[in-house]
């Protein structure tokens, strides 16, 4: 039935022939003179009745297909709700789809319900056929009951009947023998008449009385057998046949208030669904569709991911570019493959080097004898041993900042301290009196005048490259120390003078004998005498301009 | 085919001859039919309202006292959300069964039932009156009858009013969440999938 349909007035009372209480009478009058017409209606409630069965029958199935739908649907949307839990996403779609899978849910729960429903209008209609047949049967009882009671008053009519026409059959023969009408007296046989006229007469008067108390008898049986049909067919059978209708209306009425019911709740039903499918607050399946924003499922997805420790096995590609990473070697072996050598190269490159205008193995080594060494006899003449001289070269040369001259084995013999200086000193590639000052030197030794002498080398030693005459200006004051204590180790400046000569100014032992190394074995003196000058007039030379 | 956001079960019960047909076809029809015959069987009346924007479908049901049947009686009054009790202000008896009428409704129909009492025939000359409203009201407020009328289905008085304000009583329970139980209602409501929605919606917010 459409909406529009059911607007106009689907009234079943007024849609069915009207039926009032006169057409009742009407009904029941026309089936009064309907022979058999109570069999006719005890057969139409019965057709009603199946009518209700039928009904119910199919509602009862159908009742099974929706709870089963119903079941189903709620079953898969639930396992499915629960699977998707297991994997649970916090995105616009997982929200709609959740929502649209509660949607399917409450359809199939709404169909559960409406089963339930359509049974209970299948049991009314169950419940009715039930009532309608026991009613039914009442009726029927009722209509055998005053059946019987006419047709024992019709048995008992013919037997009346029966009696009254022998009898009068008697007294007709008697009357016959009375009169001896032999024409008409019937002939029975051996039967012969040896009866007086009075047995006659009185025969006859007998047969007369009996045949007038069987009329009597019979009239009396007529009376009842036609005062009871009048009574049944005026009375009794109008009385069955109303309240036959009575249930027979009662049934078809029912049945379609429970049709109407039926078609009541198949409709709400429907509403139910389609509003569960699209409704106002925006949970309706289209709805819920449209709520999914892909866009922002992957921005969030995104967000969620940066937020995340990989945990798992999966290889992350890192971003950036690789470090390189120095393999660290043991410093002992670092030494060795990157010495930091401190003999046989220029000073001024030393000094840019390492920064430091006095060389630190010269600084070292002067220390060490300052502290240990200035009361040992023949300090810087005493030559130590060879071999520890090369290990403290080598030493220095690896990294001298680590060389310990305090230890015990170098304190041992301080002649090895002096020994490495010495050596370093012959090693340098250009001496502490640099070659191309040479001249210079030598000249200023020549001069006898001992003031003028000073100034000479003084004019001479300022004009130094810098390394140079730090080193010198270092040297000299350690020196001028070691020969104040003079009377403990017995190196006075000459002394001092003499090994330092050979040493400062030119390597006669690793000499190249040159044009040059020849004159120079014969200025030895004059070497001896530039260092003994300084020497000697140390605060003269070095300090003066301070 | 015209949507509806709601169908609405109402019954009218009362005693015979008060007019309980005759309103009903007043409402539906707007017409009045003096010379009616006895209601046989159940009738159903069926009329759009609009209340608060929502088109609602009322389905009436209109019985002729077979609420009796055995197989008619539970299911008359099981899912209605409206019944009208209904009596005639002119016949002392009809309004004394109402009470009657009452205790059935409240036996066999759901407790969220909007019940009216309605005093039909108001449009009788006063002296016909055996019925004060006073006293009608008065019951109605002792026996927690939400709304009370008298109507005249003659005139139309007041008719349209008793079934439009019956529907906006149900459209409140409806709002309200008070027709959640889908048990016996004659309605099926929004309202319980959407908080149970968007309670769904919020928790998967929030994680």
């Amino acid at each position: 039935m459409s909406v529009e349909e059911a607007q106009t007035r689907p009234s079943i009372a007024a849609d069915t022939p009207s039926v009032n209480y006169h057409d009742d009478q009407n009904v029941i009058s026309s089936l009064v003179d309907l022979d058999n017409g109570f069999q006719f209606l005890l057969d139409k409630v019965k057709l009603d009745m199946q009518a209700a069965k039928d009904v119910s029958f199919f509602l009862k199935k159908r009742a099974i297909i929706e709870e089963e739908y119903g079941k189903q649907m709620t079953k898969l949307t639930q396992s499915v709700t629960e699977s998707f839990k297991s994997h649970p996403r916090s995105s616009t779609f997982g929200s709609a789809w959740t929502s649209s899978l509660k949607v399917h849910e409450n359809i199939g729960e709404q169909r559960i319900k409406f089963a339930s429903d359509i049974t209970e209008v299948a049991d009314d209609l169950q419940l009715l056929v039930k009532d309608t047949e026991k009613a039914r049967k009442h009726a029927k009882d009722i209509g055998s009951k005053q059946e019987k009671i006419l047709t024992d008053a019709e048995l008992a009519l013919d037997k009346s009947k029966q009696k009254y026409d022998m009898q009068n059959e008697e007294w007709e023969r008697a009357i016959l023998m009375k009169t001896n009408d032999p024409y008409h007296v019937p002939k029975k046989g051996l039967f012969k008449s040896n009866k007086s006229q009075y047995q006659l007469n009185r025969s006859e008067e007998e047969a007369h009385n009996k045949a007038a108390a069987s009329d009597h008898h019979y009239r009396q049986q007529l009376q009842i057998v036609n005062s009871a049909r009048q009574d049944y067919f005026s009375t009794h059978l109008p009385e069955m046949l109303a309240g036959l209708k009575t249930v027979g209306d009662e049934c078809c009425m029912a049945l379609q208030y429970q049709l109407a019911r039926y078609a009541y709740i198949y409709e709400r039903a429907l509403v139910a669904d389609g509003y569960a499918l699209d409704n106002d607050s925006g949970l309706g399946l289209r709805s819920l569709a449209e709520k999914v924003d892909k866009d922002l499922d992957l921005m969030n997805f995104i967000k969620s991911c940066s937020g995340q420790r990989n945990t798992g096995n999966v290889r992350v590609i890192q971003r950036g570019d690789v470090p390189y990473k120095e393999y660290i070697m043991s410093t002992a072996a670092h030494q060795i493959l990157n010495p930091n050598p401190v003999f046989g190269i220029e000073l001024s490159a030393l000094m840019k080097r390492d920064k430091q205008e006095v060389p630190l193995i010269v600084q070292k080594c002067a220390e060490a004898v300052e502290k240990y060494g200035l009361q040992s006899m023949g300090i810087y003449r005493e030559s130590g041993t060879g071999t520890q001289i090369q290990k403290l070269k080598a030493d220095f040369n690896r990294d001298c900042k680590q060389v310990n001259l305090d230890s015990d084995e170098n304190r041992s013999d301080i002649n090895n301290v002096t020994g490495v200086l010495k050596l370093w000193f012959r090693e340098l590639p250009s001496p502490l009196f640099p070659q191309a000052a040479y001249d210079h030197f030598i000249a200023a030794a020549k001069i006898d005048d001992e003031r003028l002498r000073i100034l000479g080398l003084h004019t001479v030693i300022n004009d130094l490259p810098d390394a140079h005459y730090a080193t010198l200006k270092y040297l000299m004051g350690h020196l001028n120390k070691v020969r104040q204590y003079e009377q403990y180790n017995k190196m006075g400046s000459s002394n001092l003078a003499t090994i330092f000569g050979m040493t400062l100014m030119g390597d006669l032992s690793a000499g190249s004998l040159n044009s040059s190394g020849q004159h120079r074995l014969a200025d030895t003196h004059l070497h001896v005498r530039v260092v003994q000058t300084i020497l000697d007039h140390y605060r003269l030379i070095f300090e003066q301009d301070e | 085919m015209s949507s509806y956001n709601y169908i609405i079960k109402y019954i009218i019960v009362g005693d015979s001859g008060v007019g309980k047909s005759c309103l009903l076809i007043q409402f539906t029809d707007k017409r009045f039919n003096a010379g009616r015959e006895l209601t046989i069987g159940v009738e159903f009346g069926t009329r759009f309202i609009s209340v608060d924007d929502k088109q609602i479908k009322l389905q009436i049901w209109d019985t002729a006292g077979q609420e009796s049947f055995r197989s008619i009686t539970q299911s008359y009054y099981r899912g209605a959300a409206g019944a009208l009790l209904v009596y005639d202000i002119s016949r002392r008896e009809s309004f004394e069964h109402i009470s009657t009428w009452l205790a059935d409704v409240r036996r066999h129909a759901n407790p969220h039932t909007t019940i009216v009492l309605v005093g039909n025939k108001s449009d009788l000359d006063e002296s016909k009156r055996q019925v004060t409203s006073e006293e009608a009201e008065r019951f109605a407020k002792e026996n927690g009858i939400a709304l009370f009328l008298e109507t005249s289905a003659k005139s139309a008085s007041n008719v349209e009013e008793v079934f439009v304000k019956t529907a906006e009583n149900v459209y409140e329970k409806i709002k309200s969440g008070e027709f959640t139980s889908n048990e016996t209602s004659g309605i099926r409501l929004g309202p319980v999938q959407k908080s149970s929605l968007s309670e769904e919606t919020q928790g998967g917010a929030c994680c």
